[in-house]
């Protein structure tokens, strides 16, 4: 429920997103087909451009940094909006959302006055070099090395899932700079330019047929210390800072457009209601009320605006997504494959889905290193 | 409702209901079915006036402070009337408050009964006529609220004129219901209103019961934590491993979510939210309760440690004040007409 200021703040926006969307960047979306994976990237550049320019890329960055001083309230009602009007996946989502948040709370104001602005301004698109061939769900096996070379670092190593890899122009790579040490405490965070000699990315084929993320093999990468984000040994402080980032104002994106999506399903149901079967009604009975639980948890977490730490809640909540969106998908999927006709009338959307949500249960900390972080941390059982 | 409380005023309430509670109930005996000791202190510390404007001798506290009492009495385990007590309260406030005084100080319980038209009010003879199903703690209770879309009955249990008590089946027996038969039955009083009462009183019903389970869930999980955190089997406590943790993590994600959807249908009179929040605190209850149950191993099967008496709670729950599979096929006729998550605005 809105107060005051805030429904304001959602009539502007959404006029904005009325005008401003099919005017300047939906330009390809034509009933019946979907886009290219070309066509969705022009999408999201133009997309990304009109955020910035107009002001809504920075709403919940702090005002020293070009942002406009919002908060997760703020954040919620532009997400809302974003959905309602369909809008594309922004490109620069981990850059504005995740790294650019986790450099202001850990790195110098040196780095921060290069780094920060042009993640606002969209001049700099950001990935994340975190997992590795050997170090998934156990992040801190990490073998990615950076070793002390005059002025600077040489880095040598493989990175993997790494997403907008292929159309970034920075990355943090997460590497061991003392071996010697307890696993968490020798990694380092740098950043890093992908025109380094030395950086070669090669994009993966996804089961849905995309190349949303990418291998980034590091050879002979050397960097400077003014690249070393935060202190020698605060890589895994960057990274956890940046996960309770993802899990938190990335997440609520991710959640504002299950709700979206749910009530699309309801509506297409609804409009094919004597040929879907009774037994789909009542698992999108079950999806429906789950999403209504999310949407709640979801506007419970403003109280991080009043300096609140996520908890394993959101832990809880990103596994609730995830196996809701599923279940979704899932049913979308079937619907669109056994009832000719189902569907937005824009080609296979939920079969699409289907396969892009297989993923959700694994990315961003599988389910099951999930429910070992809540037994450990929220229940206190014993490791 | 006319005050907000802080989250802080909102966890003060919740720790005072909770330590009452605590102290007043015996978590491994078998619960009365009615305990009339309980409600009366109950009453004397304001737990049925709370919500009541300070005219009518209330604290004027929110529909989140009923939801603290809901949720303390579900830890515990403490069926009622207190639920049935605590919106009979409300409704009166609404059309007739002159009946309230003797509610608020728990030593005249109240049950609610929802009767639909199998209950005839002769307008001429003021007499009731017709059988009522659910009508919760029979003549445990002193007094039955029968609301209906067209009006508020109440009767004292044992009027002369009720004809065939039946009891119904249930998995718990601190939770007795009856099919009772009206035949000419004349009200202590009656009071007209529309359905909109009657709406308002299920709905709330229901969002007490969905925290009340909410609360129950809570309390089986920590007690199956404690337990998984102590025993020991090769060596080392059980709960190190992760077939076990995943299990009660699996509970807990549940947990949050209905938690999240009962708080707000305590708080919202809307019938699809109430209807989601039964269905979500229902899964949660039981999933959390059998849950328990299977990582205590053989102890949980006994009356030696208390998780039976979640088990079964969680499975008598899904009756009251509507049926789980009504609440569903509610849900489903909502989206056939006009279910829709609601849209920011």
């Amino acid at each position: 429920m809105d107060d005051v200021d805030t429904r304001a703040l959602r009539a502007e926006i959404r006029a904005w997103f009325e005008r401003v969307l099919p005017a300047e960047v939906c330009l390809d979306r034509a009933a019946g087909t979907p886009l290219t994976e070309e066509q969705d990237f022009a999408e999201r550049r133009r997309y990304a451009g009109v955020l910035t320019r107009d002001g809504w890329a920075g709403l919940a960055w702090p005002r020293e940094w070009g942002g406009r001083g919002g908060g997760y309230r703020e954040r919620l009602v532009l997400a809302e909006e974003a959905a309602r009007a369909d809008a594309p996946d922004p490109l620069n989502r981990l850059g504005v959302d995740i790294i650019g948040p986790a450099i202001d709370v850990l790195c110098t104001d040196e780095q921060k006055s290069r780094f920060l602005p042009p993640i606002l301004r969209g001049k700099a698109i950001w990935c994340q070099g975190f997992s590795e061939p050997g170090a998934g769900s156990d992040l801190s096996a990490l073998s990615t090395r950076a070793e002390r070379v005059p002025g600077g670092w040489r880095i040598n190593g493989q990175k993997v899932w790494t997403s907008f890899g292929q159309y970034a122009d920075c990355c943090v790579v997460l590497a061991r700079t003392a071996p010697t040490v307890r696993p968490h405490a020798g990694i380092s965070a740098f950043a890093v330019p992908m025109d380094t000699p030395g950086v070669e990315e090669r994009p993966i084929r996804q089961m849905t047929g995309g190349s949303d993320f990418c291998e980034v093999f590091l050879t002979g990468v050397v960097v400077s210390d003014a690249d070393l984000l935060g202190a020698e040994g605060d890589g895994w402080k960057f990274a956890m800072t940046a996960l309770g980032f993802e899990r938190s104002i990335n997440f609520m994106a991710r959640q504002v457009r299950l709700t979206k999506n749910v009530s699309d399903l309801v509506v297409q149901i609804r409009a094919n209601a004597t040929r879907v079967p009774s037994r789909a009604k009542e698992r999108v009975v079950g999806i429906h009320a789950r999403a209504m639980a999310l949407q709640v948890v979801e506007a419970n977490m403003t109280a991080l605006d009043a300096g609140g730490v996520p908890g394993v809640e959101t832990n809880a909540s990103k596994v609730f997504w995830s196996e809701t969106y599923q279940g979704m998908t899932d049913l979308g999927a079937e619907l669109e494959l056994t009832v000719p006709g189902f569907g937005d009338g824009r080609g296979a959307a939920w079969t699409s889905s289907y396969l892009a949500g297989r993923a959700t249960t694994i990315y961003a900390g599988t389910s099951e290193i999930q429910r070992n972080i809540i037994a450990e941390r929220g229940l206190g059982l014993p490791r | 409702m006319t005050s907000t409380l802080a989250e802080d005023e909102l966890a003060e309430i919740r720790g005072h209901v909770d330590r009452f509670f605590d102290r007043r109930v015996d978590a491994v005996a078998d619960r009365p079915v009615v305990d009339r000791p309980l409600h009366e202190e109950m009453g004397d510390l304001g737990f049925f006036s709370q919500g009541l404007p300070d005219a009518l001798g209330g604290l004027d506290l929110p529909p989140a402070a009923a939801a603290a009492i809901a949720a303390g009495a579900g830890r515990a385990l403490v069926h009622g009337p207190w639920l049935d007590q605590l919106v009979v309260v409300e409704l009166l406030a609404a059309v007739a408050p002159q009946h309230l005084p003797p509610l608020l100080d728990g030593r005249v319980l109240f049950s609610v009964a929802f009767a639909g038209a199998e209950l005839v009010h002769d307008p001429v003879t003021g007499t009731l006529r017709g059988t009522v199903s659910r009508v919760r703690f029979g003549s445990h209770v002193d007094r039955w609220c029968l609301v209906t879309g067209t009006g508020t009955h109440v009767v004292a249990a044992g009027a002369p004129g009720i004809g065939d008590m039946v009891e119904e089946p249930a998995i718990d027996p601190s939770w007795t219901s009856y099919t009772v038969t009206f035949d000419g039955v004349v009200p202590e009083f009656s009071v007209a209103h529309g359905p909109e009462l009657h709406n308002r009183t299920h709905n709330r019903a229901k969002g007490l019961l969905a925290c009340f389970s909410v609360g129950a869930a809570q309390r089986v999980l920590e007690i199956a934590v404690e337990y998984v955190k102590t025993r020991k089997q090769f060596g080392k406590p059980v709960g190190s491993f992760q077939a076990i943790k995943h299990r009660l993590a699996g509970c807990y994600i549940e947990l949050v979510h209905a938690r999240a959807l009962a708080a707000l249908a305590a708080d919202h009179d809307d019938r699809t939210v109430a209807a989601a929040a039964r269905v979500l605190a229902d899964e949660a209850f039981r999933h959390t309760a059998e849950g328990a149950l299977q990582v205590h191993g053989g102890v949980g099967f006994t009356a030696e440690v208390p998780v039976h008496h979640y088990v079964k709670a969680a499975q008598q729950a899904r009756a009251w004040p509507l049926p789980i599979s009504d609440e569903l096929d509610l849900l489903r006729s909502a989206l056939e007409m006009d279910l829709l998550l609601p849209e920011p605005s």
